[in-house]
């Protein structure tokens, strides 16, 4: 992950500097996809909806005044590009049968739901880059694919003592990551987004 | 409930952290609706979660790509100002790597998408100070190791080195590049150092010496100009090599058959009198010859035995910028691309010992370089920074 200044995030983009761009790139990609692929289901046009997002951004004329702006930004222009999308492959079909209303009403919810997915899917990206490589591994065989102990000790052919403290390791790393009182570099990200609530 | 806030409950729950009333605010929200636990049920599900993870990584440098292709601006590299400011961005490059040390070093690494070998090292000078000297197209000075990254004749870049007359003759610097990395050095006896990834080289930072005693070990291609004075003397860790002018091959990893190979001019070739070993005899190399280290059957003692080397250009692909095989087993592939791609490889338990060729740019992916294997039978996948052979993707 860039590590940037938090200041100099939003400057740097309004200035449209390389490192400033990279951060919001990387901090924002897995939401963005993840709107993009709930809306739509699997395509092969997802990259270029994603890439296409991020070009509106680049795009914008104005000035952002904060991270959370260009982040409504981005999800906004990832949900609209996701409805045309769908619009453009539907019309023939949905249009005929007059449920436009219908429509209307499920992609709200639709749209809701993909947020929800999207703030789910960048936490657990910020905080797999948090971590370092053996535990990311732990990580993901722990929580994501949810396997045993015993069973993350065969697939690593490791002893389960290992997998054992390596658990507790990430699980450590990630609680002080979390943990709104230790400072932690992940707090920002959270912060920002219990800000963003409206 | 705010998406934003449904989303954080899920990350809190995977993670095993929800707090007696966060578990309640979650438990509250799945039991409004059908919906509700239906979309708690898919998203923290193991197989949607590993979808979408292992999507997002790959698919992260294609898209990049794109904006990149659609929005060039800020991307190209804005030509460096000065002698002054190169040489202060070195200073910060080389305190930076000092400071953040290789704890985040293999952090960073990790975190990275899986990319052909680039050309970067580390000089440590005679202090045990280490400094990043990779990318740098124009000159800089640092300290005991003056030197300067050039482009040769075919527009590959040298790093060379300068010499300090004033250095102690048992002062000495090495280059170092990590597995992921490949380097070339020009000495000031206008020797030059090809080195391949996970090798080093160790030179005087004096040249004014009678003769000029070099170390490497990994893999390296070494070019010793013709009449050079006093000739060089290639130290490494079981053997010792003089040559007056050649170029030659000299493989060193652990995991391989250590040989040197010669393709042209001459260089005598003999073990390390101080190592396992009872004949320290020189033997004397022509070009297209190989000296292999060998273990001598029923004692430790090693032993040098002479071949004659047909098939130069696969031993010699990774200096010209290729990935050679010529009917090569899996393992010795997968080796090469452990160290070039910094992957470790996973075998499943029935690999065949069926031998594969192919010959692709070092620039090439690693899916490609897979790719091509499987045209040939041979299927393997990628999970994380490993490649597990013979599981299909």
């Amino acid at each position: 992950m860039i590590s940037l200044s938090k200041h100099r995030i939003v400057p740097g983009f309004n200035n449209r500097e390389k490192e400033a761009i990279q951060w919001i790139y990387e901090n924002y990609r897995v939401p963005v996809t993840v709107i993009i692929k709930r809306i739509t289901g699997d395509n092969p046009d997802i990259e270029d909806l994603v890439s296409d997002t991020f070009l509106v951004l680049m795009e914008h004329k104005g000035s952002f005044k904060s991270i959370y702006k260009i982040q409504s930004f981005l999800y906004k222009v990832a949900t609209n590009k996701s409805l045309s999308y769908m619009l453009r492959r539907k019309t023939a079909t949905e249009q005929e049968k007059g449920v436009a209303y219908h429509i209307k009403s499920r992609e709200a919810r639709a749209i809701q739901d993909a947020e929800a997915s999207a703030a789910y899917h960048q936490l657990i990206h910020l905080a797999r880059e948090k971590l370092p490589p053996r535990c990311k591994q732990v990580f993901m065989l722990c929580y994501i694919e949810q396997l045993s102990t015993r069973e993350i000790a065969k697939r690593l052919d490791i002893s389960e003592k290992t997998v054992a403290n390596l658990k507790l390791h990430s699980y450590k790393l990630l609680k002080k990551e979390i943990d709104p009182s230790s400072g932690s570099p992940l707090l920002p990200v959270l912060l920002l987004i219990l800000l963003s609530l409206k | 409930m705010n998406p934003q806030r449904i989303g954080q409950l899920f990350f809190l729950y995977t993670l095993h952290q929800l707090t007696p009333a966060d578990e309640a605010e979650l438990n509250a929200w799945r039991e409004e609706s059908i919906h509700n636990e239906a979309l708690f049920q898919k998203e923290t599900h193991p197989d949607l979660l590993l979808e979408t993870i292992n999507s997002t990584e790959d698919s992260k440098d294609r898209i990049l790509q794109k904006i990149k292709e659609k929005y060039p601006g800020p991307w190209s590299v804005k030509p460096l100002k000065s002698p002054v400011r190169l040489y202060r961005i070195a200073r910060i490059a080389a305190i930076f790597i000092v400071v953040l040390g290789a704890g985040l070093f293999f952090l960073l690494r990790g975190n990275k998408s899986i990319q052909p070998a680039s050309y970067t090292a580390s000089l440590i000078d005679a202090e045990g100070v280490s400094q990043a000297i990779d990318g740098f197209t124009r000159g800089f000075e640092d300290g005991y190791a003056a030197a300067r990254i050039e482009k040769d004749e075919h527009g590959n870049l040298i790093y060379t080195t300068q010499n300090d007359s004033t250095a102690g003759k048992d002062r000495y610097n090495t280059v170092r590049t990590p597995r992921g990395g490949y380097y070339t050095v020009e000495l000031p006896d206008s020797t030059r150092v090809w080195l391949n990834a996970q090798s080093s080289l160790r030179y005087p930072a004096n040249f004014h010496q009678d003769s000029i005693t070099i170390y490497v070990s990994g893999e390296t291609y070494i070019e010793v100009p013709k009449n050079l004075k006093g000739g060089l003397r290639i130290i490494t860790d079981r053997m010792r090599v003089q040559s007056n002018g050649g170029e030659l091959n000299i493989q060193l990893y652990d995991d391989e058959p250590q040989a040197i190979t010669l393709t042209n001019g001459t260089a005598t070739v003999k073990l390390n009198p101080n190592g396992p070993t009872i004949d320290t005899t020189s033997i004397l190399l022509k070009p297209s010859e190989q000296a292999l280290m060998t273990v001598m059957k029923g004692t430790e003692n090693l032993r040098l035995t002479i071949d004659s080397i047909a098939d130069m250009q696969s031993i010699i692909a990774w200096k010209n910028g290729t990935l050679l095989f010529q009917r090569a087993t899996i393992y010795t592939i997968m080796r090469t691309l452990s160290r070039w791609y910094n992957v470790d490889i996973v075998y499943q338990d029935s690999i065949s010992d069926k031998r594969y060729s192919f010959n692709i740019s070092r620039d090439a992916s690693i899916m490609e370089v897979l790719r091509t294997l499987q045209h040939q039978g041979l299927y393997s996948s990628i999970v994380e920074r490993k490649i597990i052979v013979g599981v299909k993707p």
